[in-house]
Order: C-alpha cells, then sequence, then structure tokens
C-alpha cells in the first residue's frame, strides 16, 4: 500500500526490501521547511553520531581501559594501530562537531517554539540526549588518562561530593575490584550508548506521531502535525545524509590538519591544564564558589530548560511573540560565553581543594 | 500518582542534601595518591587536604584480598586548614591489581583514592624512592606524520564526501 508521506520505492531492491521489512511504515510527513538546515541540525547529529559508533568501535579494538595501560594504549593507537591516529582523529572532531549541532538544535527548537504543545515530552527527552552528549564527552575525555583527563576526574570526584550519595558511582571506593576509569570506559561505551539508543528511539517516534513542528510564522499556533507535509520523507532524509557526509568531509579535514591532541600521562593532586570548551565556562563559577559550583550551576540550567515548556504555556511559536523568554534565554547564553572566553583566555588556576 | 512523585521528590532531596550538609558543615577529607600506577615494593606519596589540624589519619591499602595497614600520618597545619604529605613503602608481596588507598581517622572521616600496582621491579627494590613525575599540561611528542599515500587518500575522501553530500542536498525533490 503506498503511503501518503512516502511513494512506493521504484526500484525493485526497494519494493523486495519495502514488502519484507515494511519500511515505507517508517516514513512520516515532511513540511517543506524541515528540508531547511536549522530544521536538520538534530538529523545532521544523528549522522555524527553513526560516525561516533563507527569509529569508537574500531579504537576500542585498541584501547586498554585500566589506569595502568590508558594512556600507553592512546599512545599506541597513534602511533602503532592501522589508521589509529586518523581514526582517533575523527572520532575527536565528530565528537566536537557533534557536540555543536546539539547545542544548535536545542537553540533552534528552543527559538521556534517547538517544545510547545504537544511536543513537551519530546522536548525533556532532548534534554535527555543533550545530557548523555556530553556525559559521552566528558567520559570519552577521561579516557586518554593524560593530564588534562586526571585533572577531569578529580573534579568530577569533588563535585560528585557535593551531591552525596547520588555521586557515589563517582568514589574509588564504589568497586574494589574495578577502578574508576574502567567503570567511565563501561560508561562510555555501554551503559551512555543504550541510554542514547533509547531516548533517540522515543525522540524519533515522537517526531513521527506529533510530525515537525510547524514553521514558526507570527500567527502559527502550535499543534499535531501528524500527516501534513508537502516534501517527501526521502528528500529530508537525502539532505539529513548529504549533511551528514559533509560533517564526515569537515572531521576528515580538521583530523588531518589538526590531529587529536594527547597530553603528557597524568599526575593528581596537579592544575596544569584546562577542560574543553564545553565545559571550561563553568570555570569562573567554579573559582567563585568551589567545586559545588560543578554540580549547582549545571542544575540550575537543567531545571530552567525543564521548566521552558511550563513558563512559556502560549500556543504561539513566533519568537516576536515570546520575547521575554527569548530574551532571558539569550542573556544566560551571553554569560555562559562570556564565562567561557575570560576562562579560555585567564591563566591556569588550581581549582581543587 | 501526585503522592508517589512526592515521595520521590523527598527521596532525591534527602539522598542530595544530607551528604551536601555533612560536607558543609565540616569539610570532607581528599587524598591524592602520586603516582597512581606503582610497583609493589615501590614508594608512593599520600598527599591529604581538607583536614583539620591534628587529626590523625591511618592509612590502609584495600584491595580484593583484604585491607593491608601502611601506616599513618597527622595533619598539621593552621585555623581549620590542615592536611599532610607522607610517603608510605608499598609491601613487595602485594599482588598487582587495582587497590584503593584509604584514610581513616577513628571518628570516621575517610578519603579514599585509587592506586594500581604492578609487578615489582628491580629499579624499584633498588630505589625505594620514587621520583613522582613532574605535572605537565604539554602536549606528548609523537611522531605523527603519515604516509603521502594515507593522506592522498584521505584528501579523496573528503573530496567524495564533500561532493556526494552537495549532490544530495541538492537533489531534485
Amino acid at each position: 500500500m503506498a503511503s501518503t508521506v512516502q511513494p512506493a520505492p521504484r526500484s525493485r531492491l526497494g519494493q523486495w526490501l519495502n514488502e519484507r521489512l515494511g519500511l515505507q511504515g517508517l516514513a512520516y510527513a515532511v513540511p517543506e521547511h524541515a528540508n531547511s538546515l536549522p530544521y536538520l541540525l538534530g538529523g545532521i547529529t544523528f549522522m555524527g553520531f553513526i560516525v561516533l559508533f563507527v569509529t569508537g568501535i574500531y579504537l576500542a579494538q585498541f584501547y586498554h581501559p585500566h589506569p595502568a595501560d590508558a594512556h600507553e594504549s592512546v599512545v599506541y593507537i597513534i602511533t602503532g594501530a592501522p589508521l589509529g591516529d586518523l581514526v582517533r582523529s575523527i572520532h575527536f572532531w565528530t565528537a566536537q562537531i557533534v557536540t555543536l549541532t546539539v547545542l544548535l538544535h536545542m537553540l533552534r527548537v528552543l527559538f521556534t517554539g517547538s517544545y510547545k504543545r504537544p511536543r513537551e515530552i519530546n522536548w525533556y527527552v532532548g534534554l535527555g540526549l543533550l545530557a548523555v552528549t556530553l556525559g559521552l564527552v566528558f567520559t570519552g575525555s577521561v579516557l586518554k588518562f593524560d593530564q588534562e583527563s586526571v585533572e577531569a576526574l578529580q573534579h568530577n570526584k569533588e563535585a560528585a561530593n557535593v551531591i552525596g550519595a547520588l555521586g557515589g558511582w563517582f568514589s574509588a571506593e564504589f568497586s574494589r575490584t574495578v577502578p574508576l576509569l574502567t567503570r567511565l570506559f563501561n560508561g562510555h561505551t555501554t551503559i551512555l550508548p543504550m541510554l542514547f539508543g533509547l531516548l533517540i528511539l522515543v525522540h524519533i517516534y515522537l517526531i513521527k506521531q506529533h510530525g515537525i513542528s510547524p514553521k514558526a510564522t507570527p500567527d502559527t499556533v502550535s499543534r499535531s502535525m501528524a500527516g501534513e507535509g508537502e516534501s517527501r520523507f526521502s528528500v529530508h532524509l537525502w539532505r539529513m545524509l548529504g549533511y551528514g557526509l559533509f560533517v564526515l568531509a569537515l572531521a576528515l579535514l580538521l583530523s588531518l590538519l589538526f590531529p587529536a591532541p594527547l597530553g603528557q600521562p597524568g599526575v593528581a593532586g596537579a592544575e596544569v591544564t584546562k577542560p574543553w570548551w564545553m565545559f571550561v565556562w563553568l570555570f569562573p563559577a567554579e573559582a567563585a564558589w568551589g567545586a559545588q559550583a560543578l554540580v549547582i550551576v549545571p542544575a540550575i540550567l537543567a531545571v530552567l530548560l525543564a521548566l521552558v515548556p511550563t513558563l512559556d504555556r502560549s500556543p504561539y511559536m513566533s519568537p516576536a511573540r515570546r520575547r521575554v523568554l527569548l530574551i532571558g534565554a539569550g542573556l544566560i547564553l551571553v554569560v555562559i560565553v562570556i564565562s567561557g572566553i575570560v576562562a579560555t583566555l585567564q591563566p591556569v588556576a588550581a581549582h581543587l581543594d | 500518582m501526585k503522592a508517589y512523585l512526592v515521595r520521590a521528590l523527598i527521596i532525591v532531596v534527602v539522598l542530595v542534601l544530607t551528604p551536601v550538609n555533612l560536607v558543609w558543615a565540616h569539610g570532607e577529607p581528599v587524598i591524592a595518591v602520586e603516582p597512581a600506577v606503582a610497583p609493589a615494593g615501590g614508594q608512593i606519596t599520600v598527599i591529604g587536604t581538607e583536614m583539620e589540624p591534628g587529626e590523625v589519619f591511618a592509612i590502609t591499602l584495600e584491595g580484593p584480598a583484604g585491607s593491608i595497614p601502611l601506616g599513618e600520618a597527622t595533619a598539621t597545619g593552621e585555623g581549620e586548614e590542615g592536611g599532610f604529605t607522607a610517603a608510605f613503602t608499598i609491601p613487595s608481596d602485594v599482588a598487582p591489581g587495582s587497590y584503593i588507598v584509604r584514610a581513616a581517622t577513628e571518628e570516621g572521616e575517610v578519603a579514599t583514592a585509587d592506586l594500581t600496582l604492578t609487578e615489582p621491579s628491580a629499579e624499584a627494590s633498588a630505589a625505594p624512592a620514587m621520583v613522582v613525575d613532574e605535572p605537565s599540561g604539554e602536549l606528548h611528542a609523537l611522531d605523527r606524520a603519515k604516509p603521502a599515500g594515507q593522506i592522498a587518500a584521505v584528501a579523496v575522501m573528503i573530496a567524495l564526501s564533500a561532493a556526494a553530500g552537495f549532490v544530495l542536498i541538492h537533489k531534485p525533490r
């Protein structure tokens, strides 16, 4: 049976697969504006994750997740494993790009009011995906076990102390048989990817359920768009794949020009490095309020993001009709960016107790 | 449903706030062990901070087989800020593996840190005082030059990916 959102495949192979797997049932209606770059950021992020999964599986064949061997195994990946340096660099740069696209995707959803009824639950699922992404970035940055990783881990332990029992997993005492680094590797390669898989399935299911949000024109009100859309699902997918290939090309280019960095083996108790850009903005807050800022500031941001659908209940999607919320969000964003710039420019300072 | 949510919220708040109060009220001792990877028979340095001057900590090495006492360390300092830096020798008959170094007072204050023990080395038995590496924020110097063939292949892949991406994005609808 031909779908209204996606005509039956024309090729023999397509027809054969469709008859047996019912792939056409996965298609959903796509309005024309959903094929523009801002609306494809989520899909681009997903394509980036595919690159990360493939390169990550390869790297796991050579990485040794134990404090005694971790750094040395990364050195081996760079200098001895076939294409190891290149694959590691692609993994590194794709992670940077994906973090950027996932943040831009969230800002697009915030700006166009795509979190409004009936899409509130999908907003929360998206926040979960953002948290998982940052968790993957953090655990991934620790695995190389160089000076920056050891310092990140120490900050993490201090932050875990602040949240008490909930942070117990990050203490050395949690397991007497498996070091924290090995457990973080498990988190990076099993727990977080499983959570990601679960959340992304729900995310896509809810997009199919409610349709892609309408274009945010001055009078548009939020509503379900299920079954509505003048474009075809395949066009949407091809564009997603097209931009995904651009991401791959960019990651390859950056890998060639700037191979993923690796610092000296880590020495505990010292602070001579700074974290990556996605975490460095927390430095000034930590300098001012101590380790609890590493928990409290992100927690406040998470609560504010979770409150967005509650604070903004008007049905209108146009940014012009949601000025208060967007100005507030913009100010917070400016503070974060300035904080990041200040932290990047200022000399390394000791924060740990 | 509402009652369940309220109960869940109370549990989470209690879990979060109880230890936070403890931390804020007394300050929680912290230890770091250098080096984090050492050979059995070698020496480690335990650095303690966030302690009250005069507090005596029993330092033990804990692993799957049990607990091995290493010695004691007394926090020194002025006012409420105290700490210690103490060197301990790991017994040479301890099996290699993952261990926890625990510093505990009789009052129940505890701090821990990971320690990985490797096989005892001749170097360790000959020179018990191990040199702690100097921390460095510099990049690890490695030969990362790639063969010309690999660079050419990657350049082709970049061009192909970008071209395919361009074609797919501009594919007629």
